[in-house]
């Protein structure tokens, strides 16, 4: 046994311990167990009056992942339609995912430059796991291999024939702990909601997609397939009617078609460099004075044909994506219910193609309203295609004229209220108000819904203002703050970890 | 440890431990010190305010003068003001203070101070969540987040007011019992526990506690009693602090935070200004704090409105809202009808160990346990300390 000194004083030996550093199957066990070892610290400390420090400080992380969730649930609550607590899991998810991203990223640095490891974690003779690093009045670095030890002294520059290596190793992973603690400490406020909203922006779609797929696959395991076993014709009409409004109205088509919407205003803002325009004075300009901005924007942009390939071949992507076919989920199910669909319509229901027919058309008007709007602005790139030439200020007008077309809700509101002269005067032409009043008239609102998507000039302004309440802060501040905490954890790694400070004491 | 010792002092380890804890020779190490007395002397550093600014020069050469010279730990009997400023003092000086001193990674830096460093996340965080929606240009929503902030902070802290409040009327213990250490850190006295500080307090402290906790006066050792009655009010009361406080951090921030009301407390409070523009003459400076306050209260009062009037509320919020006044209570209920186990003491005077001692006189643990002490003098020391 080597003997052990300290200060020059040579020390008892150690007792040969059992504790060694945990291994990453163990580390991870461990957080299965957090769960029922709270509810045993709350039982113990409530009924038995008993619970030591470590257990009330492991309670307490986990009572704050509780509140966390608890948080998400009384949110989910709050919003009665379903899917829209989906986002706010994910939230609760990504917030928690951050605050433990936060030290592995500053010590990952730590550990390019020193060699330290402070990640690591230590199972004592009590077979309870703890980080090795945090009670820097407690590193009981025993557990360290001899080797990794020696390694570190070499990495860290103590020299060989000093006789106080292992108390000078010791002092100098405390700093490096302490340094790497309250860094962390300072960085927790700006790193956790920044990486919980980047977290969530990358999750937020997979998840999505994942949560109509097990949720059509669970309709379809919990109530379907019992429902037909039981043979009872009130029970298959019920989970019928609960399998098509739930896949439809959250599974397939109708959501990417959603999803694409939300896509779309980014886009084609990117293409045409429109997030240029949102500046800090953007949300302060009237409605008028933003569209004016928008139009000479646009002007330039649009003289240049690079742009106007790009905008054409986007648009021409977005067409294919709005005339997609959905999954075929909804042709397995006819597959299914065929046989069933006889004994159906006896009954006197509404019969399950019916339902479908219904919910397919639906789903048709809102695809041809989007291939409107896409219509309209392929026209901008159109008008200067073909009249690029012209006078200024008349391929202004055309432009303006252009963005005007005129929007499906606002026109509608106005017939509903009568107020046909006006609804004229916005759509241009009295035959073309005639035209869409009679295809209403007579049912067929596919080909009005033809005529009308959303005008360019109400998509841009809804878009960028959007953009400038919402994104400013995710895409312009969060990209600042990622730079800020980047640049100073390096220098702060580079230049000051491991570093030999004078002391105020002058002690050295 | 007894077997190591015996290794050290030269005895074969095979030899049995009997009868020979007398002739151990020199203990290998000193064992530690538990004071007796505690050093008990309230001080407040916080004097009477100056009246000229040579007094207040004075008063503060003084008051570091004094803090140079106190060498223990001490209780302090502050104010509810005093513990306001001491929090003040806390964020604005000590923890700035122990963050740099955490950045230089200096030799000195101990627990404590990690977990006063640890607070600095959720001021940082807390800034940052409330502000990041008003520098973004949304307004509506920095309210909402802001209440959130603050809704969370208050939840927590009225629901360690509520328990704490809760003991001291039931046992009269003062969980936020404070004490300065020699170091300068302002710690709680009953923070830990494992390691409470049972050697800050006063025998008045402990004559006090002995009436509210049940403990019969002529017990042997009271002081021992209410310790150990103390040892489980610490964990109890932390447990129960850190959920309900969990709870009604909770409600606040995402059940009374997410009241769409939030969007009109801007409009509401706007009022003020015009109530304090009015010329002076229509309204005296009371009718216009007055008229401050019922502008404050009707700003405030459609959020609560929304979140708390039972009458026509969904199915959801009932639940929510019953649940957590049920949890208040149960947790108020558990303080006072099951706070503390039901003890039975005998009052005879003796401790079951002496009683024992005194029927067995060579048994050897005595002496290894209380080598100063003949058996008959358990009997005449009469239990406290003298």
């Amino acid at each position: 046994m080597t003997i052990r000194f300290n200060a020059g004083i040579p020390q008892a030996p150690l007792l040969p311990s059992k504790a060694r550093l945990a291994t990453w199957q163990e580390i991870q066990a461990q957080h299965l167990k957090k769960l029922p070892e709270a509810f045993h610290t709350a039982t113990s400390a409530l009924g038995h009056y008993k619970a030591s420090d470590h257990q009330l400080a492991d309670f307490n992380d986990a009572n704050r992942v509780f509140t966390v969730a608890t948080i998400a649930s009384l949110g989910s609550l709050d919003s009665p339609q379903p899917g829209a607590p989906l986002p706010l899991w994910l939230g609760a998810g990504s917030w928690l995912g951050a605050m433990a991203l936060t030290p592995r990223i500053i010590n990952g640095a730590i550990y390019l430059k020193t060699g330290v490891n402070l990640n690591a974690q230590y199972l004592s003779s009590n077979g309870v796991i703890r980080p090795l690093f945090q009670d820097p009045g407690y590193m009981p670095l025993q557990v360290l291999p001899e080797a990794k030890r020696q390694q570190l002294m070499q990495r860290l520059g103590i020299p060989l024939d000093n006789p106080d290596r292992e108390s000078l190793l010791q002092e100098r992973l405390k700093q490096i702990a302490v340094q790497a603690h309250t860094w962390w400490m300072l960085m927790a406020g700006f790193a956790t909601p920044v990486f919980a909203s980047t977290l969530s922006d990358i999750i937020e779609n997979p998840a999505k997609s994942l949560y109509s797929w097990l949720r059509a696959k669970t309709v379809e395991s919990l109530s379907l397939k019992p429902a037909l076993q039981s043979k009872n014709p009130q029970r298959i009409i019920a989970a019928l009617e609960k399998t098509i409004r739930q896949t439809i109205g959250s599974g397939s088509e109708t959501t990417m078609l959603a999803r694409w919407w939300k896509r779309l205003p980014t886009d084609v803002m990117r293409t045409l460099q429109l997030q240029h325009v949102v500046d800090g004075q953007f949300l302060k300009a009237s409605e008028q004075e933003r569209f004016e901005r928008i139009a000479q924007h646009l002007y330039q942009q649009l003289h240049n044909e690079s742009v106007r390939n790009a905008l054409v071949a986007q648009l021409g992507k977005d067409e294919a994506a709005t005339a997609m076919e959905g999954p075929s989920f909804m042709s397995a199910l006819g597959r299914i219910f065929a046989p069933l669909e006889k004994a159906l319509e006896q009954a006197g229901h509404l019969l399950p193609h019916e339902a479908r027919l219904k919910a397919q058309y639906e789903l048709d008007l809102q695809k041809l309203s989007a291939q409107a709007t896409l219509k309209h602005l392929r026209e901008l790139a159109e008008l200067f295609e073909n009249d690029g030439d012209m006078a200024p200020d008349v391929l202004m007008d055309r432009l303006k004229e252009c963005l005007e077309k005129p929007v499906l809700p606002y026109i509608e509101q106005l017939v509903r209220e009568g107020r046909l002269t006006k609804a004229t005067e916005v759509m241009g032409s009295e035959e073309q108000v005639e035209a869409v009043m009679n295809l209403f008239r007579s049912g067929r609102f596919k080909l009005a819904f033809l005529d009308m998507g959303a005008a360019p000039k109400e998509f841009f302004l809804q878009a960028m203002e959007s953009l400038a309440l919402r994104h400013r802060w995710t895409m312009g501040y969060r990209n600042l703050l990622l730079a800020f905490m980047g640049i100073s954890t390096a220098i702060f790694v580079a230049f000051f970890v491991g570093r030999q400070f004078k002391s105020s004491d002058g002690e050295g | 440890m007894y077997q190591a010792m015996g290794m050290v002092s030269g005895m074969p380890p095979s030899m049995p431990l009997q009868g020979r804890s007398l002739n151990w020779g020199p203990m290998p190490f000193e064992p530690p010190q538990v004071p007796v007395y505690p050093a008990y002397t309230p001080y407040n550093p916080l004097p009477n305010p100056p009246v000229s600014i040579n007094q207040a020069i004075a008063q503060y050469q003084d008051l570091q003068r004094r803090r140079k010279e106190i060498p223990e730990d001490r209780l302090l009997d502050y104010t509810f003001l005093d513990k306001i400023l001491q929090g003040f003092k806390t964020t604005f000086v000590t923890v700035p203070k122990t963050v740099w001193k955490g950045l230089k990674g200096e030799k000195d830096f101990t627990f404590a101070d990690a977990m006063l460093v640890a607070k600095v996340p959720y001021y940082i965080g807390g800034a940052v969540l409330a502000l990041s929606p008003f520098v973004g240009g949304n307004k509506a929503e920095g309210v909402r987040w802001t209440a959130a902030m603050l809704l969370y902070l208050l939840g927590s802290s009225s629901a360690n007011f509520l328990i704490n409040t809760a003991y001291r009327l039931r046992y009269g213990v003062d969980l936020t019992k404070m004490y300065r250490s020699k170091t300068g850190q302002i710690e709680h006295v009953y923070i830990s526990s494992d390691f409470p500080r049972f050697d800050l307090l006063g025998p008045e402290e402990y004559q006090r506690l002995e009436k509210k906790l049940g403990v019969p006066e002529d017990v042997y050792e009271p002081d021992g009693a209410i310790r150990e009655q103390l040892r489980r009010i610490i964990p109890s009361s932390r447990t129960l602090k850190l959920i309900l406080a969990n709870l009604c951090s909770a409600i606040g921030a995402g059940y009374i935070a997410r009241s769409p009301a939030w969007t009109e407390v801007s409009d509401g409070l706007s009022k003020l200004s015009s109530v304090w523009k009015e010329p002076a003459s229509t309204l005296s400076v009371l009718q216009k704090v007055e008229a401050t306050l019922r502008s404050i209260a009707g700003a405030f009062r459609p959020v609560f409105e929304n979140r708390f009037k039972m009458m026509d509320a969904e199915p959801w919020q009932r639940l929510v809202v019953y649940g957590w006044l049920a949890a208040i209570a149960a947790s108020v209920g558990y303080v006072f009808l099951r706070g503390l186990p039901k003890k039975h003491y005998s009052s005879t005077g003796v401790s079951p160990l002496a009683q024992y001692a005194l029927q067995h006189p060579q048994a050897p643990f005595q002496q290894i346990l209380y080598p100063n002490l003949s058996a008959e003098s358990f009997l005449t020391r009469g239990g406290r300390y003298q």
